[in-house]
This record gives structure tokens, sequence and C-alpha cells, in this order.
């Protein structure tokens, strides 16, 4: 298990990575729901099923706001 | 390892967990507007010598909604003009405007801007220097729909389409329920009005089978350049509620949202028999506009402006 650096939002966080780990795993770990965040994997709009491998550039964002 | 789409093993954009299908941006996009033309003709939202009106924030959800109308109102020859509603509020709509604008411009559809501070006298920001936020919101709402109706009917329009999605739809499927109003809920619906009356123009709903999630989606991979931004002033305290707790199920229960909207239609015409006002509208004594009252919502709380300067 390593650490690895997710842009949310704009700012970076930092989640668990493993081998075989998908963006979704990552959204659990950041607590950010699927219904209002999308993923992009190296500037590319990606399922959130996509696993990530350690030199990916991973960015999740924000596309529903409450209010 | 790329996930791939369904349909074409080509690289996937986006997961629908309510089908279980993951979709590359072609049979995303198709699958996206197919749903859309279905939900207008289903609704029969859309008539030949119809005179649509689009209403366009400058979101996601109003920009999407427009690309796609241009499409049917084009193939059924019936004319569609933007309409965008300056609101005043200093930061955020600026920006949203110019999205609407430069869209419109793209997709060579008529666009008119009307303004609060013209057509009301008063910016949303002037009337949150005096009021608290929940307050602002409202006024801001209610003089948005009157402008909007107003203005469409003036320029001959007969229905206004607004960008409603599936997530709008079941929260407030959820929220009347919830509240307890069984009469707001039976006026609920993708088409037609909250009044039947020769001066109201009838809303239409394009969207509402659309998840929010789908509709971002979709403006991304069409280069709509659309800022996932808020209003400064929202505050819907319950409808946030509303809104969380629908998230959360749907993601454990995929489907959630379309079950919670599927289940209304299909109580929608018993609901409208028994829980019908049968009001009928007068003219407001004081701008002419429909009211359920002598004076409408928008004359009395410019009235309580007015007092409170
Ligand atoms: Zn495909
Ligand atoms: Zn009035």
């Amino acid at each position: 298990m390593g650490s690895f650096k997710v842009k949310l939002n704009g700012k970076y966080a930092k989640v668990r990575w493993k081998n075989g780990m998908r963006i979704i795993d990552f959204m659990h770990q950041l607590c950010v729901n699927r219904e209002t965040h999308l993923a992009k994997k190296n500037g590319r709009l990606v399922s959130e099923l996509e696993e990530v491998s350690a030199k990916d550039r991973i960015e999740i964002f924000g596309v529903v706001y409450g209010g | 390892m790329a996930v791939r789409c369904s349909k074409c093993n080509g690289t996937a954009v986006i997961y629908l967990p309510y089908g279980n299908e993951n979709f590359c941006k072609k049979h995303f996009v198709d699958s996206f507007e197919r749903r859309v033309r279905r939900t207008v003709r289903e609704f029969r939202m859309i008539r030949k010598g119809d005179r649509i009106g689009a209403a366009v924030s400058g979101g996601k959800d109003s920009v999407t909604m427009l690309h796609l109308l241009r499409g049917i109102c084009d193939s059924m020859r019936v004319p569609l003009v933007a309409l965008s509603v300056d609101e005043g509020i200093e930061g955020y709509r600026a920006r949203t405007l110019q999205v609407a604008k430069e869209n419109c411009r793209k997709l060579g559809v008529e666009h008119k801007i009307l303004s609060f501070k013209k057509e009301i006298g008063i910016t949303v920001d002037e009337i949150a220097e005096r009021e608290e936020r929940m307050r602002t919101c409202s006024y801001c709402g209610v003089f948005r729909r009157w402008i909007l109706n107003k203005a469409a009917r003036e320029m001959g329009l007969n229905k206004l389409a607004v960008g409603h999605n599936l997530d709008d739809a079941a929260q407030t499927i959820l929220m009347n329920f919830l509240r307890n109003e069984p009469f707001r809920l039976a006026r609920f619906g993708p088409s037609g009005g909250i009044i039947k009356h020769e001066f109201f123009v009838d809303r239409i709903k394009p969207l509402m089978r659309i998840p929010e999630r789908e509709s971002a989606v979709y403006s991304i991979i069409k280069g709509m350049d659309i800022r996932f931004g808020r209003c400064p002033y929202a505050h819907e305290a319950f409808r946030n509620k509303v809104r969380c707790f629908l998230n959360d199920l749907e993601e454990e229960f995929p489907g959630t949202k379309f079950r919670v909207f599927n289940s209304f239609m299909s109580v929608r015409d018993v609901l409208g028999e028994k829980f019908n006002t049968n009001e009928t509208p007068m003219k407001c004594k004081q701008c002419g506009e429909l009211s359920s009252q002598e004076v409408c919502m928008r004359c009395r709380m410019l009235e309580e402006l007015k007092f409170e300067k």
C-alpha cells in the first residue's frame, strides 16, 4: 500500500494506493459521491471504474453543487 | 487497462451504474441525445406551430438543453429563441451570461438578455444588502419567473423550455412528499404549466430524464466551456439535504432517481384529479400578469422591498 496524490477540486489530496485500485476507490476514500463528481486520468475524462497505475495523473472534480 | 465501451470496445468516458454500462464519447452522446428526443416526443413537448423559448442561464443544464433543442426545433421547423436573465450578481452572472451568449452565437440562436434592474428596478446584489440569504433566493426566483413569463409571452412564444434534470425532478417530488404538499406535487411534471391560461407560457423540461452528472459529461464532451460554479446566494437548506440523501441512495442503489420519477409519473394523473385546486387565475391589479391573488407575488415582494428601504 503506497500513498498517491490526487487533485480534488483543484487542490492536492493524499489517498492510499495499491495495484488494481480504481478511481471509484479514491472517491470513496475522499468521501465524494460519483453522482456529484467526475474524474480525469492523464487529462482525459474517464469512467470511474478505470484502474490507476503508479504514474497516472488523477483529477476528481465536482459538477453538481448544492443550492 | 482502460475501461471499454459496452457497445464498441472504444475507451469509456462514463460509467452509467443504473444500466451497468460504460460508454465511449460517441455512444454516450448518441444515447443521451436519443433519450432527450424520446422525452420530448413522449410528452409532446414540441409540436408544429409552436414558438419555443429556452431559458438559458449559462449553466451546464440549460446550455446542454439549448444544443439539443436547436436540432429538434430545426428538424420540426419550429422557431427557437434563447432568453437569459441578468439578476445583477457581481462576479458570477457576467461569466455565465458570456457562456450563454457564446453558445447562442455558435448555434445561431437568437438571444435576448433581460435584466432585473430594467424589468424590476432592483438587482439581486441590492436585495441581498437588505435581506437574509434565504429571502434573497425567494425574491430572485419569483422575479426571474415573472420576467421570463412576461418576456416570452410578449415575444409571441407559447412554450418556455427549462433545463430541469432528473436530479431536480426527484428532489422536487420527494420534497413535496416530505412536506405534505399534495397540491404542489400534483402540479409538477415534465410539461404543462403551473396553471392553464392563455396568459401563462407553458413550461417544458426536455432534460427531465437526464441525471445531472450526465448533463455535465455532455457539456464537457461538446466543449461548452462551462464552469461548474454555484450562485453565491444559493441557499436551499432542505433541497440540499434531499439532494445528498438521493445521491447517497443512488450510489448504493443505482436507478433510485429514475424510480422516484417513474413512481410519481405512474400516479400523476390520479393526483391531478384529486388535488386540483380548480383555481381560476386572475390578472394582478398592479402589473397585469397572472396571479392567484389580487396582487401577484412579484408586486407584493416589490412592495415589501420598497417599504424596507
Ligand atoms: Zn462506443
Ligand atoms: Zn403583479
